[in-house]
Parts: C-alpha cells; sequence; structure tokens
C-alpha cells in the first residue's frame, strides 16, 4: 500500500512540474555570472584540471549557454526530455569533476554560480547528485503544464 | 364528313345515274378516274415529306390546283401545345397567334355546314367571306373547309376565288374533300415522326448530359480518391509528430548545443567582458626558458627571484622554498609590494607554474617582461625542480 501511494508521489506530473521549474530555474540563475564574466569562469574550469587549455576558452563560453537554454525550456515545457537529459549529462559531468577533484586535493571553489565560493566539499557532491536524481524524475516520467501538451492536443483534434 | 363516306355516297348516286344514260355513265367514269388520279398524285407528293411546314404548303398548292385558285391559305392550331401552323399562297404570310387562329376557327365551326366534327373528318364552310375578313387574312377567301385532326388538332383551308371566276363544282369539292382526308392522315404520321424526332433530340441531350455527368462523376471520384490518400499521409504524419512530441530525441540535443554554441560566440563577440576562444597564452611568442638545474644554480648564487604564478590555493598547498606567489589575477596588487621592492639591479626572474589546463607562468612571465629585461620560465615547474633537488 506504501509502495502504491510512493510510486503515485514520485510518478506525479505535479512533482513533475515542480521539479522541472526548480531544476530550470538553477540553470538559468547558474549560467548568468558565467555568461557575463567568461573569463573569471575559465579561471574556474581551469581549477579542475581536467580540460586540456586550449578548450578551457571554447567551454567557459558554450557551457552557462546550454545551461541557459535548457534551464528556459525546463520551465515552458518545450522540449522536455531533451532538455533534462542533457542537463543530466552536465550534472554527471560536474559530479565527475568534483569526485576528481576531491580525489586529488585541490582545494578550489565550485565555481557553480559565482567564482567566488566556499572550496568544494562531498556536500557539493551530494547537491549535485539530488539534482541528477531530480533530472531522472523529469525525463522517466510526464509532467504538467508543458507547452507542448498544447500542440499534442490541436494536433489531435486535427486528427480526430 | 369521311373521305370514304362521300365517295360511296357519290358511288350509289352514280349507280343511279348509270341505270339512266351511257353519256352520264361515262362522265361519271372520268369523273372517278381524275378523282383517284388526283388523290393518287396528292399521295406521291406528300408522302416523302417528313416536316409539317413544309406539307402544309404543298397540300395547299395542290389544294389550289384543284380549281386554278391563285391565293389560299391554310392554318392548323394545336390547342393542345398552344402552336399555330400556317401556309399561304398570293398574299402575305400572316403570323397567326393562338388566339386569332381560335377565333377564326371557332367562327368557322359557326358557320359549317357539319356542326359535329369527328376526328379525321372534313366539313365546308358556309360562309367563309364572313368568317375570313379580307382584312384580318389579306384574302378574298371564297371557299373554306374545316378539319379536324383530332381532338386538339384542327385546321381551315381558305381557297380564293378561281381563275375563271366561276364557283367550285360539286366534283371539285369533292376532291378537295378527299384530299384534305388524305392530308390529314400524312400530317398525322409526320407529326407523330416530328414527335418522335423531338423524343429522339431530346434522348439524345439527356444522354450527351448523362455522358457529361458520368465523365464529372469519375473525376470527382478521382479527386476523392486523391484527397483520401492525403487524408491518410496527413493522419500518419499528425500520428508521427504526435509520437515525437514529448519523446527524447537526440536530434534536440545536438539542436540545443548547436543553438548555444551560436549564441555564446555571437554574444562574446559583442560582450565587454568576452575572451578569445583560445587563451592569449597560446597565442603569444612564449618566454625564454630556463631548465630547472640553472635555475638552482641561479638561486644559489643569490642572483634570481623565483616567481610562483599559480593561485594562492595551490601555492599555499604547495610551493618551491624562497618563490614568491603572484597570481595573474592579483599581479597588479602584488607585484609592487612583494617583487619590485626586492628585486635588486641585475637579478633575474624565473617564473614557474603551469597545470594541465593554463600555463599560469607564461602569463606572469609577459607581464614581468614589460617592467624587467631578464625574465625566464622554468621548464618542468615544480615538479622538475624538486626531482632537481632530490638527486645527488
Amino acid at each position: 500500500m506504501t509502495g502504491s501511494w510512493m510510486k503515485i508521489a514520485v510518478t506525479h506530473p505535479i512533482l513533475g512540474l515542480l521539479l522541472r521549474i526548480y531544476i530550470g530555474a538553477i540553470f538559468v540563475t547558474a549560467s548568468m555570472y558565467k555568461i557575463n564574466y567568461p573569463g573569471e569562469f575559465a579561471e574556474t574550469i581551469a581549477g579542475y584540471q581536467i580540460v586540456p587549455f586550449w578548450g578551457v576558452h571554447i567551454i567557459a563560453l558554450i557551457l552557462p549557454w546550454t545551461e541557459l537554454i535548457c534551464g528556459l525550456m525546463l520551465v515552458l515545457g518545450l522540449r522536455t526530455r531533451a532538455a533534462a537529459v542533457l542537463a543530466g549529462l552536465m550534472l554527471v559531468v560536474f559530479c565527475v569533476a568534483i569526485v576528481v577533484t576531491l580525489a586529488r586535493g585541490i582545494p578550489i571553489g565550485c565555481g557553480c554560480f559565482t567564482s567566488v565560493e566556499d572550496p568544494l566539499s562531498w556536500k557539493t557532491l551530494l547537491r549535485d547528485i539530488l539534482w541528477l536524481a531530480m533530472t531522472v524524475q523529469i525525463v522517466l516520467f510526464p509532467s504538467a503544464l508543458q507547452l507542448e501538451d498544447r500542440l499534442l492536443l490541436s494536433l489531435k483534434e486535427v486528427e480526430g | 364528313m369521311n373521305a370514304m363516306t362521300l365517295a360511296a355516297e357519290e358511288t350509289s348516286l352514280s349507280e343511279e345515274k348509270v341505270a339512266a344514260s351511257p353519256e352520264e355513265l361515262d362522265r361519271l367514269v372520268f369523273q372517278r378516274m381524275y378523282y383517284l388520279k388526283t388523290l393518287y398524285e396528292l399521295t406521291a407528293e406528300l408522302s416523302p415529306i417528313t416536316s409539317s411546314q413544309k406539307l402544309l404548303e404543298s397540300f395547299l398548292l395542290m389544294a389550289m390546283g384543284v380549281n386554278g385558285s391563285s391565293q389560299g391559305i391554310l392554318m392548323i392550331c394545336d390547342r393542345q401545345n398552344r402552336r399555330v401552323l400556317s401556309a399561304s399562297r398570293g398574299t402575305n404570310d400572316r403570323d397567326w397567334s393562338v388566339e386569332s387562329a381560335e377565333k377564326h376557327l371557332y367562327r368557322g365551326f359557326q358557320a359549317a355546314e357539319n356542326r359535329r366534327l369527328a376526328s379525321m373528318s372534313v366539313t365546308f364552310i358556309g360562309n367563309p367571306q364572313q368568317v375570313f375578313s379580307v382584312i384580318e387574312t389579306g384574302l378574298d377567301v371564297h371557299t373554306a373547309l374545316l378539319f379536324m385532326v383530332d381532338d386538339s388538332i384542327l385546321g381551315v383551308v381558305g381557297l380564293g376565288a378561281p381563275i375563271d371566276g366561276r364557283d367550285f363544282t360539286l366534283e371539285e369539292k369533292d376532291i378537295l374533300s378527299g384530299m384534305t382526308a388524305s392530308f390529314m392522315v400524312f400530317l398525322k404520321n409526320v407529326r407523330a415522326y416530328e414527335t418522335v424526332q423531338e423524343l429522339n433530340a431530346d434522348l439524345s441531350s439527356t444522354n450527351d448530359a448523362l455522358r457529361k455527368t458520368i465523365v464529372e462523376l469519375t473525376e470527382a471520384r478521382q479527386q476523392i480518391r486523391i484527397l483520401e490518400v492525403a487524408g491518410i499521409r496527413l493522419k500518419q504524419l499528425f500520428q508521427q509528430k504526435i509520437e515525437q512530441v514529448g519523446r527524447f530525441r537526440a536530434v534536440d540535443v545536438l539542436v540545443i548545443l548547436v543553438i548555444a554554441s551560436l549564441l555564446s560566440l555571437l554574444f562574446n563577440f559583442s560582450n565587454p567582458n568576452g575572451i578569445t576562444l583560445l587563451p592569449q597564452e597560446a597565442l603569444r611568442e612564449p618566454a625564454s626558458q630556463v631548465d630547472a638545474q640553472t635555475v638552482q644554480q641561479l638561486l644559489g648564487k643569490g642572483d634570481t627571484v623565483l616567481v610562483d604564478a599559480r593561485p594562492s590555493e595551490l601555492f599555499n598547498l604547495s610551493h618551491i622554498p624562497d618563490a614568491i606567489n603572484i597570481p595573474a589575477p592579483l599581479f597588479d596588487i602584488i607585484y609592487p609590494m612583494k617583487l619590485a621592492s626586492r628585486l635588486q639591479p641585475g637579478q633575474a626572474v624565473v617564473v614557474y607554474g603551469r597545470t594541465f589546463s593554463k600555463r599560469y607562468d607564461e602569463e606572469v612571465a609577459y607581464r614581468l617582461l614589460q617592467r624587467h629585461d631578464d625574465v625566464r620560465v622554468m621548464t618542468g615547474g615544480m615538479d622538475a625542480y624538486e626531482k632537481q633537488g632530490r638527486e645527488p
């Protein structure tokens, strides 16, 4: 009985909607500072010592815009699954980077939202894993108030 | 009066006269022959005709020939179909209206010798001049016959005075009656033929219309088939689209990445804080280099100052003893405090510190070279220096 209630709660479209807006908003917020100050974000990326030096600037330019577009698409409910998959992939990369950096013992800030932040910790990793779980929910289950649902409805009307 | 009845009566009359005298008999035989010849000629003349109008004209001409009249009219009124047919000779052709025709026929009936006219019968009109006034018909009618083809078709023949001015003889009237009776038979046949023709024409036009309708229907059916196919395709397309919506597609991810790349490049171009696609250190001429062993010797002589270009977090973690930490972002603040004051004339500056992701040393060396001539980058960084230190 408890199991079925849990299942209903986890797969509920309203939960999907809330998670979508939450994750979308986080991505939009995270992208803002990075888009405006790509130089500082490049320093942050270089701090992780994962990307080769010639690729740091390119990633510093493209990654924040990808975050912004994914975030907006999640909030609007446009191509939700594709946006959620891409957001999830980014979170996976972030998690791997955090684990590697923590293991190497490099003392740098996360650089997730701004360039000046507390140093990376296992808490940061835990937070990112939680966000990753939320994107998985968005990918797997339908959510309410999707922009595409309107389109789907009108298509069905035409077909009918 | 029927022509056959007339003939029969005439025959019985002749039989009485045969008994009277042989001369009279000859005359009667001649009359009979003339009568039959005239009917035969009429039949020969009228039989090939297939049009009512031509039949009327031919018959009128032959009727006028019986006593040599120079003028004549013939009018038929079809009351059922409200049509009047007429022919005239020696007078102006008149366009009869149905009302005018009926009026004349009525007057004719009033003056008819036999008022109880049956189908296919003929009667003379007693006083034709009164019935057909000269003003109305343009003809001084001398003799007139009324005939009834059937209940709806009535007709009248009016003939002018004979050329020699004499009246019609009884025989001539007899012949005229017989001719009119034959004419009625032909008229009936021609009208039947015309009806058949009209019906055929109707049928033909109906057939044409039907054929056209069939062609149109066939075209319509083809159009419907095309529309049906289009409808099915549209439906399939819709179903495809419906299935695609909400489903994950790799191409969407690619589109997002392409849009993000384009937007980022476009925005970076106009961003005052924009950066180059490749780091400046990769684009600039590298500073002159020195190996770790030489640096150790130089440091021993006290001719060299060592600068660690890495961020302070990494410097704090580990660094070469006596090295001064000047990270590039804080260069303008730290350089005057820590290095400018300490540096003696003739002393060289050696910079170290680079990672897989960033060449900090090149960046700081570039800045130092703006202020000092002897600035070099230590190859191998801290690792090479420490390795050198461990060697005997």
